[in-house]
């Protein structure tokens, strides 16, 4: 800041002047506001037309303390405006806390501005124009019967559950009426959607009204904690939807939709699944939420929603890489360590515009403010990615059924852990860098600290991840890999009628940091498959277990 | 209030009272108070009640088509709006505690929805030049030519509102077309009353200057020139009627 002048007399400002009514108290400000924010002749009009457009684009709170002090130095003398004074005096309230009766200034200046604004010169072509608009400006008449069905075919779309007919009191007998009389409404209000839409909008209509069954927006994978699915306690192998609400206490929970997405909610994380078709979207409720994500040819594959309760939704949009999206409240920071996302407002159809942002990057924005959207590209400030290492349950497979008893659509198989395939994302560790992978979800393992992606520090403990997954001291590493090998082996090649049994031993040992550096199948086995099995061994951590020799005796079939 | 008068409001939903086996109570057929009514049907709804969400909409859709109709300058995406709107309004439902008017909480999400859409619709490809607004079909009689003109203005004008920034545009609506407080407007606009006042100042000069600039407002001033000359209203045409919430008396209607 600049350093002001003295300021005008007392008197000047004082009760009994205005007492006198608004005018010499508002010359008084118009003096002073000179006094204090330009020591020179300013053009009072073009400074009130540039802080205007200022306010425009920041908001006058920020402006009144922002701008002014910049603009003034651009100015050209002139006489000041009333509402510069005005300004002035919202600034001064800001600023300068001291013993002036700002308050009563204030609304001494409100009044005045009201009978400027009465007695504005409002020209006669804009005061008719308004009254015309007034009457005629309307939007056709409608009964709005067609846009009703559209809000209430979204929301059933989105879950369905939120719509529900009103409690009676004679609950009894009646329940098991009204939880049908809700079905049919579902079932028949689908169908019914068509007669009203247009057909290019209602593709999510035609499905007749006996395919109610809703794509699977990802299985829960082995997990410690608890995770609640829509309140209820969730076990693994279970499968959410559109609409479905997903807590985590206790650890963090991993799903997958084969072939397109793993992802993530970290412990206390809070996840809606907004939609499933044509593209995964999910809306971060609270917490945290990290992917892994299956590129596509076109559109979007994944996105995760942050919404403020005022209208205001924020989209991450995802084409095909790892991500972590959290936020806190309003504030929401994003980690790409791989891939390209677009994060802008989440549209209602189609593809998201707004800030596009390759990796790697660390982001931070405000829900309500899309517009300044903060990138930092240097790696040291971005969080390394976690291996989603998803671990299904056991006994399942390809084409077998979850633990609710459906066959997940599309599905050919649960992903096993260390999915590092260049359709997911291509994560490769840099070559001599040393650096292992930042962490892995299976349970029970902790997360080295490692950073992660192109240009990687390896960074160490100290690194972002550091702390990661402190859960991890009790994990059984024989546990780990007797699951990893099954999952992996069951993702190989299937030939048609031909079922495939091997056995194997696999040995490693676990060294005194709790690490594997190495292990052994004997006899060998698909070197896919010992790859596969290696990305989730190398990322374990069992310091508990320091030391020890583990043998663990395989019987893969698929 | 007799029981059995009038059918029920279905909005109201289908609570039968103990007292009374079969018939709707009073309150229950809508005879309660205004205010006290929408909160119920407010609560209801964020509760996951179908009929109060439904009752909610039917009471303030028209408010909120309207208004965005007149965000969006007569815009064609009015109907997709207002539908995401209502969508908006039934997610955050639960976030509203009640401790403004549910008309302006309504009116805030409509306006943030109004800004998003038209931040989106900027970053997006356009095509081809927006259809002109489908006007309400004419009503005061008027002769053609005269409707046509007064179609043409009501166009023309807003042509020049779309031409505001979002934040002065918006505030000139509320006000002036809307007749809302700035009290209100602040609330809704999450910004201080100073600074609504402020836009609401700078959105009627630049409204002037582009109305003296617009073509097909040309004949407006010779429309007041000579009506003032011949000693008649200064409407911009005969018969301009006035919505209700505005100060201005109805102007009289020309034979």
């Amino acid at each position: 800041m600049t350093s002001r002048p003295t300021r005008p007399s007392e008197a000047a400002l004082s009760e009994a002047a205005l007492e006198q009514g608004p005018a010499p108290a508002l010359d008084g400000l118009i003096a002073e506001a000179r006094a204090r924010f330009v020591p020179n002749e300013r053009p009072w009009e073009k400074l009130e037309a540039l802080l205007l457009a200022q306010i425009d684009a920041n908001g006058a709170d920020d402006c009144v303390r922002d701008c002014v002090e910049p603009t003034v130095a651009q100015l050209d003398a002139d006489e000041a405006g009333p509402l510069l004074a005005a300004l002035a005096a919202d600034a001064r309230a800001r600023l300068v806390p001291n013993d002036r009766p700002w308050a009563a200034i204030e609304a001494r200046v409100l009044e005045r501005i009201d009978d400027e604004l009465a007695a504005d010169a409002s020209g006669p072509e804009l005061e008719a124009l308004t009254r015309e608009s007034r009457a005629h400006l309307v939007p056709p008449p409608s009964d709005g019967t067609r846009t009703l069905a559209r809000v209430e075919a979204r929301l059933h779309d989105a879950g369905g559950r939120v719509l529900h007919l009103p409690e009676l009191r004679w609950r009894g007998a009646l329940a098991v009426a009204a939880a049908a009389a809700a079905a049919w409404f579902v079932v028949t209000s689908r169908s019914s959607q068509v007669s009203f839409d247009a057909p290019s909008s209602v593709a999510p209509w035609s499905v007749a009204p006996s395919s109610v069954a809703m794509a699977s927006a990802g299985v829960l994978g082995v997990h410690q904690g608890q995770v609640r699915v829509d309140g209820v306690v969730a076990s693994t192998g279970s499968s959410v939807h559109a609409g479905s609400l997903v807590e985590v206490t206790g650890s963090r929970a991993i799903f997958d939709q084969p072939g397109r997405v793993t992802w993530a909610v970290e412990d206390t994380g809070r996840v809606r699944v907004s939609r499933t078709e044509s593209g995964l979207v999910l809306t971060l409720e609270r917490g945290a939420t990290e992917a892994q994500v299956a590129p596509v040819p076109n559109g979007e594959a994944f996105a995760i929603d942050v919404a403020d309760g005022t209208g205001h939704v924020a989209r991450v949009a995802v084409h095909g890489t790892h991500l972590r999206v959290a936020r806190t409240g309003r504030h929401v920071v994003i980690d790409l360590t791989e891939g390209i996302v677009t994060v802008g407002v989440a549209p209602r159809a189609g593809s998201t515009y707004g800030t596009l942002v390759t990796a790697p990057a660390h982001v931070e924005l405000d829900v309500d403010d899309l517009e300044h959207v903060r990138v930092e590209h240097a790696p040291t400030f971005v969080r390394p990615a976690a291996l989603l290492a998803f671990v299904a349950a056991e006994g399942s497979g390809p084409g077998t059924p979850t633990a609710n008893g459906e066959r997940i659509a599309g599905a050919d198989g649960i992903l096993a852990n260390g999915r590092a395939t260049p359709s997911a994302g291509g994560r490769t560790l840099p070559a001599g860098a040393g650096v292992e992978p930042s962490g892995t979800l299976i349970p029970g393992a902790t997360v080295p600290g490692a950073a992660m992606g192109p240009g990687g520090t390896g960074a160490g403990s100290t690194g972002p991840g550091a702390g990661l997954g402190a859960e991890g001291a009790g994990a059984d590493p024989s546990a780990v890999a007797l699951a990893a090998a099954k999952d992996c082996f069951a993702r190989g090649p299937k030939a048609k009628e031909v079922h495939v049994t091997v056995s194997s031993v696999m040995r490693f040992k676990v060294e005194a940091d709790g690490s594997v550096r190495t292990f052994t199948f004997d006899p060998p086995i698909s070197e896919s498959t010992q790859d596969c099995v290696g990305v989730a061994v190398f990322a374990l951590s069992a310091p508990a277990h320091a030391g020890e020799l583990v043998r663990v005796p395989l019987e893969l079939s698929r | 209030m007799t029981p059995g008068q009038g059918a029920p409001d279905p909005s109201v939903g289908a609570v039968l009272s103990l007292d009374r086996p079969g018939m709707l109570s009073c309150a229950e057929q809508g005879g309660a108070a205004p205010a006290s009514k929408e909160d119920d049907l407010v609560a209801r709804a964020a509760s996951g009640d179908r009929a109060a969400f439904r009752g909610l909409y039917q009471r303030h859709r028209m408010d909120v088509t309207r208004l965005v109709y007149r965000m969006l300058a007569g815009s064609s995406d009015v109907d997709d709006v207002v539908q995401e709107v209502f969508f908006q309004v039934h997610r955050s439902l639960k976030d509203f505690r009640g401790q403004a008017k549910f008309t302006t909480w309504l009116h805030r999400v409509a306006v943030n929805v109004v800004l998003m859409h038209r931040r989106s619709a900027r970053s997006r490809p356009a095509f081809s030049e927006e259809a002109p607004p489908d006007l309400t079909p004419d009503d005061d009689l008027l002769a053609p030519d005269e409707d046509a003109d007064r179609r043409g203005r009501i166009r023309a004008f807003a042509r020049l509102l779309d031409k505001l920034a979002d934040k002065k545009r918006i505030v000139f609506v509320l006000h002036d077309l809307e007749g809302v407080s700035p009290q209100e407007i602040s609330s809704i606009v999450d910004a201080p009353v100073l600074t609504v006042r402020t836009r609401l100042f700078y959105a009627r000069r630049e409204l002037e200057a582009l109305i003296a600039g617009e073509p097909a407002l040309a004949g407006l001033r010779a429309t007041f020139a000579r009506e003032k000359d011949q000693g008649g209203s200064s409407d911009a045409g005969r018969g301009a009627g006035v919505a209700p919430g505005a100060d201005e008396a109805p102007s009289g209607r020309a034979e």
